[in-house]
């Protein structure tokens, strides 16, 4: 991990979003830091907010849904005070995002050389040629066969691990420092998946860039970060290194979900399960928003826990973390 | 396997014809499923795994002959049921249901969960309407939703209650043999692992086969007690879970598992990925699918058709080189 530049590469600190300026909270008071140089996951389940965390990060909320408070730093930058055209000029430059279905965020009427050029020219003034040759080396980089030709196809010609390919050269285009991937690999075949993931890992090392991965797959965790935030009903429950994360998880939410995770070296084991399900927008309690589903719950859970630290840089928000995990409710599927 | 199994599939295609385009030459057929030979016995679980087009669902849909095969055959309790007629069906049916990956879309919006339940029931003329509701009741108690759901809408309920009531359904005409085709893929992985384990008391309490299709590999080495690999509309390997997933033979079944993220982030992947496309399923149908992305492939795995070859007891692989002995894994 780089340790040279202090300032983390971005920071998240208490954002809340909601929905209009009345409506429930969807984020709730999330902090997360991306260092330099790392790669962060974000893993949670369907309506953990992690999607929406991604979005507000860009600019790119859907407009029915505000920030209702806290910061977002790029650097030293605060992205939430930008106007329109300063954050555009950042986006796609200083930050980029893929996104899962590369299929639905290609223009389908677009070569895919034209929307590599688009970005060159917009964020690195390159035109023509220039603009071309630039755009067939970005496919070479993420390893497109036969780049010359493929630079004139359409999306609907490319396979889905070829338009997610594209979908990356268009990110690299303007060099950006920092890269969003929000389940960059979940409509991809296994294989396909190895192939991108791999490409992202190469990119990062080599460019020395930060990822912000999104994900609902622990595996793809385990294989690709070098840190984790764990997500739940919009708010971060649970933040460390990845060994951290799954050899001492301290939420027993996380504890939960590796748990849940069927394992190919585990065999037929019986699977443990987190009972119940995640809760609705607008049906979260005051305090710990996973307390309806844990077996460890007290009283003292209708308060809501703040995220603090649990051991050196791993931070859960939970009142009794570790102290019960030989509790044997907790091992109980 | 020495007892007649409850579901065999021999030889079994299914091609799809291609719409003809104005003036174009007729394209070849998609071949779907092309040639494929399992043998399920009853109580057992036979995995079925395969990337996007493989055929494994096509598979499970020929079994259960929701489609109808272009060749081979269906056996069920060694009887060959790839001819019969409809009302010899219907009745066949209610031993053989599916289960499908979209809970969302499998469900009619418009229809009360009771209604849902009991639908099969009405269509199969069991018993009156208390007789019914009473075992809808059963039913629901059987995969662990409340009482109270009975009057409520698909849409009121998550996906994995969806899929509970989905399994309700299949279960209500009491069959022996289920496809579970993706069952659990649309799911949460908390929610994923409370519906495996439904899936598998289900299966130690009703004595129930199940084929489950999957593409998500960990999912099928929880459930499987055998495994079949599938590529490109052909079974290329098939073997006891354990020994699947310890000593996998087959190039493709070796590269599918090298290519799963790691579980730990202590064991992440240090060697190369398998590189190239799933090419489609419109080959020519001479010699090995995968020979154009193998690393093993010779001159004769482009022209000569691998048949099995078994290497261990109940461990099958479709591989010349390894059939030949020229490989060894």
């Amino acid at each position: 991990m780089n340790t040279a530049s202090a300032l983390p590469m971005l920071q998240v600190q208490q954002l809340s979003t909601g929905l209009g300026a009345e409506g429930p909270e969807i984020l709730s008071a999330v902090d997360i830091t991306l260092n330099s140089g790392e790669v962060l996951g974000v893993v949670g389940e369907s309506g953990s907010g992690k999607s929406l965390l991604a979005l507000s990060i860009m600019g790119l909320l859907p407009p029915a849904i505000s920030v209702r408070g806290g910061q977002v730093f790029l650097q030293s930058q605060n992205l939430l005070q930008l106007q329109a055209p300063a954050l555009r000029a950042l986006r796609g430059k200083a930050m980029a995002m893929i996104f899962q279905e590369p299929m639905t965020s290609l223009n389908p009427v677009m070569r895919v050389g034209q929307q590599i050029s688009e970005v060159l020219r917009w964020h690195r003034s390159l035109q023509g040629e220039a603009a071309r040759q630039e755009s067939i080396a970005l496919l070479q980089r993420v390893e497109m066969p036969d780049p010359q030709r493929q630079i004139d196809a359409y999306p609907h010609e490319l396979s889905g691990g070829m338009r997610q390919r594209v979908m990356i050269a268009i990110a690299l285009a303007g060099r950006p420092r920092l890269l969003i991937a929000d389940e960059p690999t979940t409509a991809l075949d296994v294989t396909i998946q190895a192939q991108i993931l791999e490409l992202i890992r190469k990119i990062q090392r080599d460019d020395g860039m930060s990822v912000l991965l999104i994900t609902h797959d622990l595996g793809v965790i385990a294989e690709m970060c070098d840190r984790v935030a764990v997500m739940y009903a919009g708010r971060v429950v649970e933040q460390g290194t990845v060994m951290d994360i799954f050899d001492r998880p301290a939420h027993p939410y996380t504890r939960g979900l590796l748990a849940s995770r069927p394992k190919i070296a585990a065999g037929a084991n019986w699977l443990c399960t987190i009972e119940g399900t995640v809760p609705a927008v607008g049906q979260m309690g005051g305090g710990c928003s996973f307390a309806p589903r844990c077996k460890l719950a007290s009283p003292d859970c209708a308060q809501r826990p703040a995220l603090r630290e649990v051991g050196p840089s791993h931070l859960a928000a939970c009142v009794t973390p570790f102290e019960r995990m030989s509790d044997p409710r907790a091992q109980t599927p | 396997m020495t007892t007649t199994p409850l579901i065999e599939a021999r030889g079994l295609r299914k091609h799809f014809e291609r719409p003809r385009r104005f003036l174009a030459p007729a394209e070849p057929p998609v071949r779907a499923v092309d040639g494929v030979d399992l043998r399920i016995a009853p109580g057992e679980t036979l995995g079925l795994v395969g990337e996007s087009g493989c055929g494994k669902s096509t598979t499970g849909r020929l079994l259960l002959r929701l489609i109808e095969p272009t060749g081979g055959a269906i056996l069920h309790h060694g009887q060959d049921i790839t001819r019969l007629d409809a009302a010899g069906m219907r009745s066949k049916r209610r031993a053989m249901q599916i289960v499908f990956q979209d809970p969302y879309g499998s469900l009619n919006p418009r229809m009360r969960v009771s209604e849902l339940i009991a639908e099969p029931l009405v269509i199969h003329g069991v018993g009156d309407s208390a007789s019914r509701a009473s075992r809808v009741q059963r039913l629901l108690d059987l995969v662990s939703l409340p009482s109270s759901a009975l009057q409520r809408y698909p849409h009121e309920f998550s996906g994995g209650q969806r899929q509970r009531i989905g399994i309700a359904r299949a279960l209500a005409l009491e069959p022996e043999f289920i496809v579970a085709d993706e069952a659990v893929s649309a799911l949460d992985v908390s929610v994923q692992a409370q519906v495996i384990n439904l899936l598998r008391e289900l299966q130690r309490d009703l004595k129930l086969t199940y084929l489950f299709i999957s593409h998500n590999l960990a999912v099928v080495r929880n459930i499987s007690d055998r495994v079949a690999v599938m590529y490109l509309g052909r079974i290329v390997e098939v073997a006891p879970a354990d020994a699947l997933f310890a000593r996998p033979q087959h190039p493709y079944t070796q590269a599918l598992l090298a290519a799963l993220p790691a579980d730990h982030p202590a064991q992440r992947r240090t060697h190369a990925v398998i590189k190239g496309d799933l090419p489609k399923p419109d080959a020519n149908g001479l010699g090995c699918r995968f020979a154009n992305r193998c690393p093993h492939a010779q001159s004769q795995c482009l022209t000569q058709d691998p048949v099995f070859h078994q290497t261990a007891p109940g461990h099958q692989v479709a591989c010349l080189r390894i059939a030949d002995g020229s490989l060894t894994l």
